[in-house]
């Protein structure tokens, strides 16, 4: 059976999940306590309804009880998505994943048993000041304290030869995961333009080319001395 | 242009950055295309060729100046708007 959701809060972040699972072919029950956003989004979204997710009869009512997983998005008050993240769970929602603001929040919540806790600005933050920084860094994951997958442009260095003449393993502690190419093609008006491919799992006898991004996992040191190449 | 060896030169430049293109070579075609752009700053599709080249290269600050200009230069330039809004994007 297809997996059911539920967004509560329909701020940005909230109505973008929203309609992204919307368009996407899943059943989303979404939620917001002011008319307006419900408003705003009715067209978009079958099953938007004007509700007050603090009081647990009104989730009830509204069936929140059958959703597998319900995405808690409430920019402003942390005492509301605690209440709520707690409620929840009491109806039984498999996973709970919830949006917060801050470390105490984040912590608050994972005690109350939030599944999953999420803090998009924090993690967009430090994407941003990772692409600034350098900017052939297109994409920045932190895994842990000290692991990380990038995107990083392909060095000057590393054109023309083989994954497999690298060695980045042996040399640098590092995986190339993903080879993400600019591939030139000529377009249905006759115009040359490019396409980007993505190779997954590269092998050792994939040739690095110009425009190329790699995407790389390993150690945050490790990863350092690789961008300095 | 009326200048005719000007232009012949200039559409030689194009033909040239477009093979290069068209094979990978964006730094090589980014080489042309400054050259190209020296001779005539008002052509919107060297303007193309030369931000396509650059986004080849993994330049893509210069990419977004030049296609940036090609939308100045023809309002209605498809393949321009639409690298530019996945750059911005990205």
């Amino acid at each position: 059976m297809p997996k059911i959701f539920a967004v509560i809060g329909l701020g940005t972040f909230g109505s973008a999940v929203a309609l992204e699972l919307a368009r996407r072919g899943y059943e989303v029950f979404a939620c917001d306590r002011d008319p307006d956003k419900i408003e705003e989004l009715g067209s978009e979204l079958a099953n938007a309804v004007e509700l007050d997710a603090t009081d647990e009869k009104s989730l009830q009512d509204a069936g929140l009880d059958e959703v597998d997983t319900a995405l808690v998005s409430f920019g402003d008050s942390i005492a509301d998505s605690l209440l709520v993240t707690m409620l929840l769970k009491g109806l039984g929602v498999k996973e709970v994943v919830v949006k917060v603001a801050d470390e105490r929040h984040a912590r608050l919540v994972k005690r109350i048993g939030a599944d999953r806790v999420i803090f998009p600005e924090r993690d967009m933050a430090i994407r941003l000041v990772e692409n600034i920084l350098s900017p052939d860094i297109f994409d920045f994951i932190e895994l842990s304290e000290e692991y990380s997958l990038v995107e990083i442009a392909a060095r000057k260095k590393m054109l023309g030869r083989k994954l497999a003449d690298l060695h980045l393993r042996k040399r640098f502690g590092v995986n190339v995961i993903a080879i993400r190419s600019k591939v030139p093609v000529v377009n249905k008006k006759g115009v040359p333009d490019i396409e980007e491919k993505i190779n997954i799992a590269p092998g050792a006898e994939d040739e690095i080319r110009e425009g190329d991004t790699l995407v790389i996992l390993g150690r945050d040191q490790d990863i350092e001395r690789v961008k300095k190449l | 242009m009326n200048d005719n060896p000007r232009q012949e030169r200039f559409k030689e430049l194009l033909e040239k950055a477009e093979f290069y293109i068209l094979n990978q070579k964006y730094s090589e075609a980014v080489k042309i295309l400054k050259q190209a752009i020296a001779t005539d700053d008002e052509s919107p599709h060297a303007h193309y060729l030369y931000a396509l080249a650059l986004e080849g290269s993994n330049e893509q600050e210069k990419a977004k100046q030049h296609f940036r200009r090609v939308l100045e230069l023809d309002p209605e330039h498809a393949e321009a708007k639409t690298h530019l809004d996945r750059l911005i994007g990205e």
